[in-house]
């Protein structure tokens, strides 16, 4: 007959015996991938780093001393780091614009605006140096505008602070966009049935969301900005104490053969850029688990 | 909250989401919009909270147009199918999200705001997670927050978009009659959004049959599922079968069955019958057929028969798990089957 209750077939005394035995990895290579990619960082950059560090140590702590605190050098460095600072904080703000304009909205051109984005990365830095100074020296298309209303931008700091945001666009851009088209617009209606308005959802959904990202890109931002030298020269002027940035002083140190007192220059500018780089990496951390609620 | 919608026209680019849909919803009612995927009704859900705009049409709430009325100002509750919660917030934060967003004239003080988000923590018994974040809680507990977040602005109308639609079989019954109880305590308006006929026969005062952006049938749950207005919602709701039959000067010709009185115009029909609704004989009148698979179905036997000269699927007849066993069937044994109940359809072939 058709009809049947389910037989379970007896299940036979377990005898297996559970042995310590390693978790098995679902990718295998992680040994030889993790012994390449400490020895690619090695040969790219630790090895690299640590020669500067060598070279710089034949200075001796008091001929360094002597190298670094002059007031020429420390204005160099005070400059691009504040000039760095500076322009990745505009660029936060241009750059979440920009983001948010081509992850949210459909318009004619949006592909070429979007591709637009990328071409500091790809343009030789000389070029955009050039063409920024061309602009906005005192008889160029911009800068004939702005001299009138007394403001210089070629060959002054603000000059730098300019051609550092045209290169650190991209970094933003490239970073918060991904994150901004992957939010879940639910989210944003759920709060607006809530009561919320744009402003609220904008400042109290939407930016912590990207928060994460947008911090990442004003990181790579800055620290590209730091070591950023082909456009900077052209338009700063490079007066000392005043226009002239920490790596042209450390290239006209290397032009008057004085290797030892560029590497000590770098070694300074290197140790700044590592702590703050690793206390926004710290930050952003952070931020991260707080946005995911890991923390709690 | 009473709610009226005005032949509502929507479409997004060549599809048609809704065709010319009209419904009204009393206050107080708890009535559920049912349909497959695609037939317009979260559309419809969405336009009534005031998320999409329809292309032509009127939205009532309360008695008053509220077609042009932004989200905010709609005060309704929405409770989306994959939660929404915000996850950066804990629990507690989620709750208060709609009370803190207030005017500054409007808003409560903390304390008013506390007391309100711990009342909303113990109605949908979430008290103990109220400083975790939505990552660390199980679908249902998701939903349950979301839930309470909706109620926190006290919405005098409630919308559901397939609130129960990522859970468990389990979870999922526990929380519709949580659902209903929660709305028999607190005397809102309700609309829920299901493509799970179980679900809107259970819980809904009213259920509204939706297919291809048209309302099909609107009518208690009892009486969508006696009474269907049309094949679509016979097929629909509750599990039913086609048999291919013919009208002939008021006979209706199912297979070599006897015929019977059938109003109606002449030609082809469908014959759509319920399973348990097929009469099994051993022998004597009705459609002859070799019996096939036999399955248990929980308290249920589930037969299948294969009807001779009929191509189509073999027809299922549906038995209480007892009475069958006391006197069963035989696969490959012949029997006769008759119809003790079916309605008749023009042959559609689409449904």
């Amino acid at each position: 007959m058709a009809f049947a209750e389910p037989r379970m077939p007896a299940t036979p005394a377990s005898t297996v015996a559970f042995a310590a035995r390693r978790p098995r990895r679902v990718l295998p290579g992680f040994g030889l991938s993790l012994g390449y990619t400490i020895l690619y960082l090695s040969l790219v950059v630790l090895i690299p780093l640590a020669a500067i560090f060598l070279k710089s140590g034949e200075l001796g702590w008091e001929r360094f001393g002597q190298v670094v605190g002059t007031p020429r050098v420390v204005a160099a460095l005070e400059l691009s780091f504040g000039a760095a600072a500076l322009a990745a904080l505009v660029n936060t703000f241009a750059g979440l614009l920009v983001a948010w304009v081509l992850a949210r909205y459909d318009f004619p051109l949006r592909r070429l605006v979007d591709a637009l984005v990328d071409l500091p990365f790809a343009l030789p830095t000389a070029v955009a140096g050039i063409a920024l100074t061309a602009l906005y020296s005192p008889n160029g298309l911009l800068g004939s505008l702005l001299e009138p209303l007394g403001v210089k931008v070629a060959y002054t700091p603000l000059g730098i602070v300019v051609a550092l945001v045209f290169i650190g666009l991209p970094f933003v851009v490239r970073t918060v966009q991904p994150v901004l088209e992957e939010l879940d617009r639910e989210v944003e209606h759920a709060a607006a049935t809530l009561g919320a308005s744009s402003g609220q959802i904008f400042v109290r959904i939407v930016l912590p969301a990207v928060w994460p990202a947008l911090l990442t890109g004003f990181t790579l931002a800055f620290a590209r900005a730091i070591g950023e030298y082909g456009s900077v020269i052209f338009i700063a002027g490079n007066m000392p104490m005043r226009s002239e940035i920490a790596p042209l002083l450390i290239v006209t140190k290397l032009e008057q053969y004085e290797y030892a007192a560029a590497t000590g220059i770098a070694v300074v500018m290197l140790l700044i850029s590592f702590f703050l780089l690793l206390g926004i990496n710290a930050l952003q951390a952070w931020s991260q688990r707080r946005l995911l609620g890991v923390a709690a | 909250m009473s709610i009226a919608v005005h032949s509502i026209n929507k479409r997004f680019g060549e599809f048609v989401a809704l065709r010319d849909v009209s419904l009204e919803v009393p206050t107080g009612q708890l009535v559920a919009i049912l349909g497959p995927s695609g037939c317009g009704k979260t559309t419809l859900l969405r336009i009534i909270a005031g998320l999409d705009s329809p292309d032509t049409g009127r939205v009532f709430l309360q008695g008053r147009e509220a077609t042009e009325l932004p989200v905010q100002q709609r005060r309704v509750g929405f409770v989306f199918q994959h939660y929404a919660l915000f996850r950066h917030m804990t629990v507690f934060d989620n709750v208060a999200f709609g009370l803190c967003v207030r005017p500054r004239r409007e808003r409560p003080s903390a304390a008013a705001i506390r007391a309100k988000v711990e009342e909303l923590l113990a109605l949908v018994q979430l008290e103990s997670a109220a400083t975790r974040h939505p990552m660390h809680l199980s679908g249902g507990q998701r939903q349950r927050v979301a839930l309470a977040r909706a109620l926190a602005v006290e919405p005098q109308l409630l919308l559901l978009d397939e609130p129960f639609g990522a859970l468990d079989t389990q979870v999922r019954q526990e929380l519709r009659r949580w659902l209903r109880r929660l709305h028999d305590a607190l005397h809102f308006t309700s609309l829920f959004v299901t493509h799970d006929q179980n679900e809107a026969l259970e819980v809904a005062d009213a259920v509204i049959v939706m297919n291809g952006g048209r309302i099909e049938q609107r009518g208690a749950p009892e009486e969508v599922y006696d009474a269907p207005a049309s094949g679509f919602v016979h097929r629909f709701v509750g599990s039913s079968q086609d048999l291919p039959a013919r009208r002939t000067a008021g006979l209706l010709y199912v297979g070599p069955m006897a015929p019977v009185p059938s109003a109606g115009t002449d030609g082809e029909v469908s014959v759509v019958v319920r399973p348990q609704d097929v009469q099994v004989n051993r022998a004597g009148e009705g459609w002859p057929g070799v019996v096939g698979a036999v399955r248990v179905v929980g308290p249920l036997v589930h037969m299948e028969i294969a009807l001779e000269g009929h191509n189509g699927d073999p027809l299922v007849a549906e038995f209480e798990r007892e009475r069958y066993r006391a006197d069963p069937f035989l696969t490959g044994q012949t029997v006769c089957v008759t119809l003790r109940r079916y309605r008749t359809y023009p042959t559609d072939p689409v449904g």
